[in-house]
């Protein structure tokens, strides 16, 4: 298999920077409106 | 444990049968027998679906003739079954005894982990979350059965749904109840895993499949699906087997594999309407496939393409032509403004149409081009009740974090090219049609592969931070989808297990429905009721009708009275109401041409509450005064 871009360290950040944001964000999305629809005490 | 053993014999025997069908030729190559094996499964389910089909139109729906058909199929297919058996514990030995990398290891347990929650929902009875199981795919099958035949049923729109996966559900219900009918949505699941398994292995490597089923199991919408009785799943294995058969057409250059390729499309077109979308994306492919590699001129390349339309809806047709005969419309109730069709009207379209385009976050250009975001982001925006806990079984961030990886590999291989450019036709498809995240999941392990690969290769190609980055972003979905799905699971696993009575789970899950079932169980002999706001009629054991929107066998708008609303029940020979406690408070509120006359037959007495349960209120037509 050909190596491609990913060899490029400037993409192989740009993509480690997207999975983080993209996994980080959907579960604090997730978890804040699970959160807020708890019902109150 | 009987429901595991009972789909396990069927799908042995549809296996084995497609085995029988699938026999190696020069123009057949398979890669393993794992490979055979999953195209067998789907194609002799599909087989076994339309029999089912047939026995019903002729008013022969017993169980033992579902047994003699799936025994008939088991002894064409006597050798098939043998090196089938022999097969599964070579696989199961090796699986034990071979070792694996770490992380092999880890995806294995999580695979193992998802099916065998998968299974144990299963075993639950269909509850709260399971609207549409309780309201037509188990419904359905359980007044086909009563009636020991498939015939009309005009109330309830949906029955002109094509309905393969319908057809196992009545297998599952004649042998045991709805444990083994909701398996057989568990096992589309576990056969599309082990496609991807053996995609991978045969065309890239086995961790690119093994990370596709990750990614495709660790979507908790998936998983939630797997354990109720719907036909997403379904749709999703016949298309993705499709998709690899059309594949493996061009890359082994088996033309049997063509037509492997359009029965199975076929079959998802028979499982649900979306797969039409499937279906014209083939045709065009093999079009193209044929002038980009035959060059003989274009006529070939229209001839391949019209054999694979005929074959595709061929397979399809029994069930669009079903339609038509009993509504004139072969897509009932969809597209009324061409077709036209029995008990439907304009309203009740433009209402349906209302509901399907109620789903989702717009349908600019703009929304299209975010609606990948939107939906990993905000999936609960995409679903039916964006309030309700299950709103937030998503479809997981790792499509969306994976798939851009495919940018950073260079010159892309064109499996994953064809898988893609599939993929975005069903996309936009689903996005103009109907936005809810169901009706995308037989789209998804296609594109699941698509990210496994592109997942595998950052893996293998990356730095170390990057490869530690998708390491912890692959751990932590596995681990909360993991964690959503055994509390999920969890509710309801005492009752899988008979810990918990069916009927004390129920009574708790279904807000007062299930004892109202109990209720209208109980009623005398020859009656019948009618539905308000409320469609989950399963466990109803008294015959029933849907009464509000979905059909329009009692013209609301063109009666003057509640004399003549109560003459329209009788002719029915309906004897009683059903309705919800907040379609009473329509009524009270006189909110509409049918809750006036509903509240005039109360206030005048021609309808009696009896009963009245959790959420629900029964009401007797009183009998016409001497």
């Amino acid at each position: 298999v050909k190596a491609g871009l990913v060899q490029s360290w400037w993409a192989q950040a740009l993509l480690l920077l997207w999975i983080a944001a993209v996994t980080l964000l959907h579960y604090a999305l997730l978890a804040s409106t699970v959160l807020a629809r708890l019902p109150r005490p | 444990l009987l429901a595991i053993v009972i789909v396990a014999a069927v799908a042995a025997a549809a296996c084995a049968f497609g085995m029988r069908l699938l026999r190696p030729a020069p123009a057949l190559q398979f890669a393993s027998l794992l490979e055979r094996a999953t195209f067998a499964a789907a194609l002799g389910l599909g087989v076994i679906a339309y029999l089912i089909l047939a026995v019903g139109l002729a008013r022969a729906l017993y169980w033992w003739v579902i047994v003699i058909i799936v025994a008939v199929l088991a002894a064409i297919a006597y050798r098939e079954l043998g090196q089938l058996l022999a097969g599964i514990a070579r696989g199961l030995r090796s699986f034990f005894t071979s070792r694996s990398t770490l992380g092999g290891a880890v995806v294995g347990i999580f695979l193992l982990l998802m099916i065998a929650l998968a299974i144990l929902g299963a075993l639950a009875p269909s509850s709260q979350n399971d609207w549409d199981a309780l309201s037509y795919h188990l419904a359905v099958p359980k007044i086909y059965l009563h009636a020991h035949g498939i015939a009309y049923i005009g109330w309830l729109s949906h029955s002109n749904f094509p309905f393969s996966t319908e057809m196992w559900y009545v297998m599952g219900l004649a042998f045991q109840g709805q444990a083994a009918a909701k398996l057989f949505h568990t096992l589309c699941a576990i056969l599309t895993v082990l496609a991807m398994l053996a995609f991978g292995a045969a065309h890239w490597e086995r961790r690119h499949g093994a990370l596709a089923a990750l990614v495709f199991l660790a979507a908790p919408a998936v998983a939630w699906e797997a354990t109720s009785a719907l036909n997403d799943l379904a749709a999703g294995l016949f298309t993705l087997l499709s998709l690899c058969a059309f594949i493996n057409w061009w890359s082994r250059r088996g033309a049997r594999w063509a037509v492997v390729a359009a029965v199975l499309c076929g079959f998802a077109v028979g499982v649900k309407m979306n797969a039409l979308a499937l279906s014209g994306f083939l045709v065009v492919a093999s079009f193209y496939h044929v002038a980009a590699t035959e060059r003989t001129g274009p006529a070939s390349a229209l001839r391949a393409a019209a054999t694979f339309a005929v074959i595709a809806l061929l397979v399809a047709s029994p069930w669009y032509i079903k339609s038509y005969v009993w509504t004139s419309n072969p897509v009932y109730p969809f597209f009324y403004h061409l077709f036209d069709g029995k008990y439907w009207t304009a309203e009740a379209a433009r209402l349906y149409r209302a509901e399907q385009l109620g789903f989702g976050m717009g349908r600019s250009p703009l929304a299209l081009l975010l609606a990948p975001w939107n939906l990993t982001m905000h999936g609960h925006r995409f679903s039916n009740f964006p309030n309700q806990p299950l709103a937030y079984v998503s479809v997981a961030p790792l499509l969306l974090a994976l798939l851009p990886g495919l940018l950073l590999l260079g010159k892309l291989d064109r499996r994953v090219k064809f898988l893609l450019i599939y993929s975005l036709v069903a996309f936009i498809a689903w996005f103009y049609l109907s936005q809810h995240m169901r009706y995308l999941i037989p789209a998804l392990p296609g594109l699941a592969l698509c990210a496994g690969f592109a997942g595998s290769e950052v893996l293998r190609r990356a730095g170390k931070e990057l490869r530690v980055g998708a390491i912890a972003a692959l751990a932590l979905t596995c681990l909360v989808s993991l964690g959503i799905f055994a509390i999920l699971v969890g509710v309801s696993a005492p009752a899988a297990v008979g810990a918990e009575s069916e009927a004390a789970y129920l009574t708790d899950g279904l807000d007062g429905l299930y004892l109202m079932a109990q209720v209208v169980n109980a009623l005398p002999h020859g009656s019948k009721v009618i539905m308000y706001g409320e469609t989950r009629g399963f466990y109803f054991d008294t015959p029933y009708m849907w009464g509000d929107h979905h059909h329009n066998m009692i013209r609301y708008d063109r009666l003057a009275d509640a004399a003549q609303l109560i003459a329209a029940y009788r002719r029915l020979g309906l004897t009683h109401l059903l309705m919800t406690q907040s379609f009473m408070e329509d009524v009270e509120r006189r909110g509409g041409k049918l809750e006036i006359l509903l509240a005039d037959a109360i206030a005048q007495h021609r309808l009696v509450i009896v009963a009245t349960c959790g959420n629900d209120i029964l009401l007797r037509i009183a009998e016409p005064r001497a």
